[in-house]
C-alpha cells in the first residue's frame, strides 16, 4: 500500500466530518412543520408546572386554561365584566349574596350538559385544603373559604364541617348562589377567573393527581377544547363546536414552547409560528430589521413595577428621601434605552386606562428637585445617609446592567454611593416575607393584576392588613377608609372617585416610587386578523377577548 | 470478574447515601422553600402542604420525638430508633431504596420524580449517545490522522478545528447552525413533539452533534497526543522491522495502545453528555431532563433536586465501572492483575 498523499489525508479528515454532519442535515429537514390552514401557532416561553384550574396561578398556566374553559363571567375588549356562562347575576340588598343565572342549554365541548353544580364544585375544590392550590386566597371573600382552606385535612370532623359550611350552593341546574363575608361588588369580575373553571369532578378523580395532562379529562366549556398535551413542547386546541357564543373562526390553536426567543423569531421568519413573544433582549433585533419591524405589536399590560423600599428602616422611613430617589429616577431613559423599550414609564399605581386609575406628574424625573428633596430630609444631604444596598433578582442576567445603571444615576444625581446585592429569585422572595428582612431598596417590586378592578390593585395590596403592604411597612388609615368604603359600593359612579382619591393618597405617600408598566412585545404574522390586544393579555395579544374573532389567512 | 463487578456495584449504596446527605445539606442552606411564590399562599395552606409532604418534620434527627417516646416509657430500641429517624432525610432515604424518589413539589405532588426521569431521561440519553458517537467517530480518526501527519497542513487543520470545538460554546454553535439551516436550507428550527418520540428520530442528530463538539475536540487532541507517544515506542519500531504492513501497525499496535487514555475519559464524558444540557435542550426545544433539573433549583423543588442528583451520581458511577471493565479487554496486563 502506497503512502497516501497529503491531500488525500486532508480530504479524508474533512470527509469524516462532512459525512456525519451532512447526514444529519439531510435527514433533519424531514421534520418541517405541516401547515394546516386555520391553526394559529402561538409561541410560549415556559411550559407550565401545573395546568389544573384550581391549583394554578401563573400566567403561562392560565393561558392554556383560558382557551379550554370559561368562568361565569368574562371581560370584553374594554375590560367590562360581561356575561359568559352566566347570563345574568344579581346581588341581594346588602351586596353579600350573589346569585348567578346560567344560560339555558349550556354544554361542555362534547355536548354534555353543564350545570351550576359544576361551578359550585370548582369553588369547593379551590378552597379545599386537599387541593393545595396556589391561589385559594382569591376566593377568601366567600363565606367559609378561608376557614375551610385552613383546616387540617387529617381532622375529618373539622374538615367535613368546614366543607359543609362553605358559602356556595347550586339550588338548581341554572342557579349558583355565592355568599360573601362582606359586600363585594367586584365579585362578578372574580367569577371570570380560572378558579371558577368547571373541570369535572369525576374526570379529575378518574385521572388522579396528574389528570390535567390528559386532554380527554380536561373537558372544557371554553371557545376551544384541548386536544393534545405534549409535556414541555406543545399544547393543541380545536374550536369548540358547542360553545354558546358560536364557533371560533379558527379551527384550532397550538401553543409551541421555546425558551430561546431568538430561535422562536427565526421560526417566525420561516413561517412556522404566527405569534411570537419577543424577549426584551431581542427587541432591538426585531425593531431594527425592516422585515420584522412592521409586524411588531406592542401594548401595555396590567402590571406596575416600583422601586420597592423598606419603609420601616432608615433612610426610607423618611418621605423626603423617598421623594429624592423618585425624582432621581429617569424612567424615560430606563424604559426606552436600558430596557430596550419593553415598558412604559408611570408615576401612579393603577395603569392608566384601567378602572380607578389616575394621571399625575408628581415626583417624576427632576435632578435638581431630587437634590433639594434630599437636602430637606432629616439627613440634610447625601453625606449623612446610612449605607444603602440595592437588591435585584439575579435570575435574569440582564438585571445586573440595569441595577448598575440605576446605582450610577443615584450616584451622579444625588451623590449617594449604593452597594449592589444580586440575589437569587427565591431567596429574594424569602427576604421579602417580613419587614425585618425586606430589602432596603429593591429593583423591582410590583403587582400583576389578577382581575380588572381597582379593589385588586388597592385593597389587596396596599391596605394596612394586606400581606404585601405589611411586608414593607406601608399603612395609611385615610387610604384604608376610602378603599374599604369603595369596596362595598355597587354603583361604579360612586366607587371609582373614591378609588381615585385613594390612588392620589398613594402617589403622595411615595410607598416606593412608581416606575413603569409592563409591556408585551409580540411579532404577529401578516395574515392574522381580528384581534384586539388588551392589558389582560400578558402572554399574547387577544388571548382572552378575541378568541372568537381572531383569524388567520395563509398566503 | 463477576466478583469485581458485584463489589463495585455494592459501593453504589454508600455513594448514594453520601450524595443524598450532601445535596440535602446544601439545598436546605438555600433560603426560601418550594411554596415561596411571588404572590404568597395563605400560611394555613403552606402548613398543610408541609404536613402533606413531611416537610414539617426535622431535617436530620428527631431528638424531640425520641425523648418524648423515651419519657413515655418506650424501651424497644427499634421503636426508639424509628422515632429518632422519623425525619425528612431518613424518610427520603428509605423511599429511595424502595425505588421511590418522591413527588415533585413544583407540580404540588401531581408528578413523581421517577416519572419525570422516565419521561425525560430517554431524550437526554439519545442526545448524549449521538454526541458520544459523534465524538468517537470523528475525534479518533481526526486525532489519528493528525498524529500520523504531524506538523503538516493536515495536522494544523485538525488542530485548528479541535481548538474551535473547545472554544466555541454550544449556545453559539447551536444558534448559528439552527439559523443557518433555517435560512439556507429552509429547515424549521422547531420540531414537532412526535419527532422526539422514536428512538432513531433524526431530531436528535443536530443537538447531539452540537453537544458533542467539545468532547470531539478533546478526543481528537487526546488521541493525537497518545498516538504521538506510542509512535516513538520501541515495539512499534520492532513491528515495522518485522515487515508488518503499515495498516497493521497503525491499527493493531499504535491505535489499540493509544486508545487507553481515550477510553478513560470517554466513560465520564459519556455520563456527562447523557445527563442532559439545559442549553442544548433550550435551543433545540428538546424535552430532556437537563432543563428540568436546573430549573428545579430555582423552584426549590427539593425532591426533584435530590432525586435527579442521586440518579446522575449512580449513572456516573456506573459509567466508571464500565470503563474499568473495558480496560480489561484493551490491556491484558490489567486483566491478569485482578
Amino acid at each position: 500500500m502506497g503512502k497516501p498523499a497529503k491531500g488525500r489525508a486532508l480530504l479524508l479528515a474533512i470527509m469524516s466530518i462532512v459525512m456525519v454532519a451532512g447526514g444529519a442535515f439531510m435527514t433533519f429537514g424531514q421534520g418541517a412543520v405541516a401547515q394546516d390552514a386555520k391553526i394559529l401557532r402561538v409561541h410560549q416561553v415556559t411550559f407550565p408546572d401545573i395546568a389544573d384550574p384550581h391549583r394554578a396561578s401563573f400566567s403561562n398556566e392560565i393561558a392554556i386554561l383560558a382557551l379550554n374553559y370559561e368562568g361565569l363571567t368574562r371581560q370584553d375588549s374594554e375590560l367590562n365584566t360581561v356575561p359568559a356562562a352566566a347570563e345574568s347575576w344579581d346581588f341581594n340588598e346588602d351586596l353579600t349574596e350573589l346569585t348567578f343565572h346560567l344560560r339555558a342549554g349550556l354544554t361542555y365541548s362534547d355536548g354534555s350538559p353543564l350545570t351550576a353544580e359544576r361551578f359550585r364544585f370548582a369553588v369547593e375544590r379551590t378552597c379545599d385544603p386537599n387541593t393545595a392550590g396556589q391561589y385559594p386566597s382569591i376566593l377568601f371573600d366567600i363565606v367559609g373559604c378561608a376557614e375551610f382552606n385552613g383546616t387540617d385535612p387529617a381532622d375529618t370532623a373539622a374538615y367535613d364541617a368546614a366543607k359543609a359550611a362553605l358559602g356556595v350552593s347550586a339550588p338548581d341546574d341554572q342557579t349558583l348562589v355565592v355568599n360573601l363575608v362582606a359586600p363585594a361588588p367586584y365579585f362578578p369580575t372574580v367569577a371570570s377567573l380560572w378558579v371558577f373553571y368547571p373541570a369535572q369532578q369525576e374526570l379529575i378523580e378518574q385521572g388522579g393527581e396528574d389528570w390535567w395532562k390528559d386532554p380527554a379529562l380536561q373537558l372544557g366549556n371554553g371557545p376551544f377544547q384541548m386536544t393534545s398535551f405534549d409535556d414541555t413542547l406543545q399544547v393543541g386546541f380545536t374550536a369548540n363546536e358547542y360553545y354558546w357564543g358560536g364557533r371560533a373562526l379558527l379551527d384550532g390553536i397550538e401553543y409551541v414552547y421555546q425558551g430561546e426567543s431568538s430561535i422562536a423569531i427565526e421560526a417566525w421568519r420561516a413561517g412556522d409560528l404566527d405569534i411570537v413573544d419577543v424577549d426584551a433582549a431581542q427587541i432591538p433585533v426585531v425593531t431594527s430589521d425592516p422585515a420584522l419591524s412592521a409586524n411588531v405589536v406592542q401594548y401595555a399590560v396590567a402590571s406596575t413595577y416600583t422601586l420597592s423600599m423598606n419603609l420601616t428602616q432608615a433612610p426610607f422611613d423618611d418621605i423626603k428621601v423617598r421623594e429624592a430617589f423618585s425624582k432621581a429616577f429617569d424612567r424615560e431613559t430606563y424604559c426606552g434605552i436600558i430596557r430596550n423599550g419593553d415598558c412604559t414609564p408611570t408615576l401612579s399605581w393603577i395603569p392608566v386606562g384601567l378602572p380607578g386609575s389616575i394621571e399625575t406628574d408628581l415626583f417624576g424625573f427632576d435632578p435638581e428637585g431630587a437634590v433639594a428633596a434630599l437636602a430637606e430630609s432629616s439627613y440634610g444631604g447625601a453625606e449623612n445617609l446610612p449605607p444603602i444596598t440595592l437588591y435585584f433578582s439575579s435570575n435574569d442576567t440582564a438585571n445586573t446592567a440595569r441595577a448598575e445603571w440605576v446605582a450610577g444615576q443615584f450616584r451622579d444625581i444625588l451623590g449617594v454611593e449604593i452597594t449592589l446585592a444580586p440575589t437569587e429569585g427565591t431567596a429574594l422572595v424569602e427576604l421579602r416575607k417580613e419587614p425585618s428582612t425586606f430589602p432596603q431598596l429593591l429593583l423591582v417590586g410590583g403587582w400583576i393584576q389578577d382581575y380588572p378592578d381597582p379593589q385588586n390593585w388597592l385593597s389587596v395590596y396596599f391596605t394596612c392588613d394586606a400581606t404585601f403592604a405589611q411586608r414593607f411597612g406601608y399603612c395609611n388609615e385615610a387610604f384604608d377608609e376610602l378603599v374599604n368604603q369603595a369596596d362595598q359600593l355597587a354603583d361604579p359612579a360612586e366607587r371609582m372617585p373614591l378609588y381615585q382619591q385613594a390612588s392620589e393618597i398613594l402617589v403622595n405617600d411615595i410607598p416606593g416610587p412608581f416606575l413603569y408598566n409592563g409591556s408585551q412585545v409580540s411579532l404577529v404574522a401578516d395574515g392574522v386578523t381580528g384581534f384586539t390586544a388588551t392589558p389582560l393579555d400578558v402572554e399574547w395579544p387577544g388571548q382572552f377577548t378575541s378568541l372568537l374573532t381572531i383569524d388567520i389567512e395563509r398566503s | 470478574m463477576l466478583q469485581f463487578i458485584i463489589h463495585r456495584l455494592l459501593w453504589l449504596i454508600p455513594v448514594i447515601i453520601v450524595v443524598a446527605a450532601v445535596t440535602f445539606a446544601l439545598m436546605l442552606r438555600a433560603p426560601g422553600g418550594p411554596w415561596d411564590l411571588e404572590k404568597p399562599m395563605p400560611p394555613s395552606a403552606i402548613e398543610n402542604l408541609n404536613k402533606q409532604f413531611g416537610l414539617d418534620k426535622p431535617v436530620w434527627f428527631d431528638t424531640q420525638g425520641f425523648s418524648d417516646a423515651r419519657d413515655a416509657g418506650v424501651r424497644n430500641p427499634i421503636t426508639l430508633a424509628g422515632e429518632l429517624l422519623d425525619t425528612q432525610f431518613f424518610n427520603y432515604l428509605g423511599r429511595v431504596f424502595r425505588g421511590d424518589l418522591g413527588p415533585t413539589y413544583a407540580s404540588v405532588g401531581s408528578e413523581s420524580v421517577q416519572d419525570v426521569i422516565k419521561d425525560k431521561f430517554p431524550v437526554s440519553l439519545r442526545i448524549g449517545l449521538v454526541a458520544i458517537t459523534f465524538a468517537v467517530l470523528v475525534g479518533i480518526p481526526l486525532g489519528l490522522i493528525s498524529a500520523l501527519r504531524q506538523n503538516t497542513s493536515v495536522d494544523y487543520v485538525c488542530m485548528f478545528l479541535s481548538t474551535l470545538g473547545i472554544a466555541v460554546p454550544t449556545f453559539v454553535s447551536g444558534l448559528i447552525l439552527l439559523i443557518f439551516m433555517s435560512r439556507m436550507l429552509n429547515i424549521s428550527p422547531i420540531r414537532r413533539p412526535d419527532e422526539w418520540h422514536g428512538f432513531f428520530s433524526t431530531a436528535y442528530l443536530l443537538p447531539g452533534m452540537v453537544l458533542g463538539l467539545g468532547t470531539t475536540a478533546y478526543v481528537t487532541r487526546l488521541t493525537r497526543a497518545s498516538v504521538l507517544e506510542i509512535k516513538q515506542q520501541d515495539f512499534i519500531r520492532t513491528a515495522r522491522a518485522k515487515g508488518l504492513s503499515r495498516t497493521n501497525v497503525t491499527i493493531k499496535h499504535i491505535l489499540r495502545n493509544a486508545l487507553l487514555p481515550v477510553i478513560t475519559i470517554i466513560g465520564p464524558a459519556a455520563a456527562d453528555l447523557i445527563t442532559g444540557s439545559i442549553i442544548i435542550e433550550n435551543i433545540f426545544g428538546a424535552p430532556g431532563l437537563g432543563s428540568s433539573f436546573v430549573t428545579s433549583i430555582g423552584k426549590r423543588d427539593y425532591s426533584m433536586l435530590v432525586g435527579v442528583t442521586i440518579f446522575y451520581a449512580s449513572l456516573i458511577a456506573l459509567a466508571n465501572i464500565l470503563v474499568d471493565i473495558s480496560y480489561g479487554f484493551l490491556d491484558p496486563r490489567i486483566r491478569t492483575s485482578r
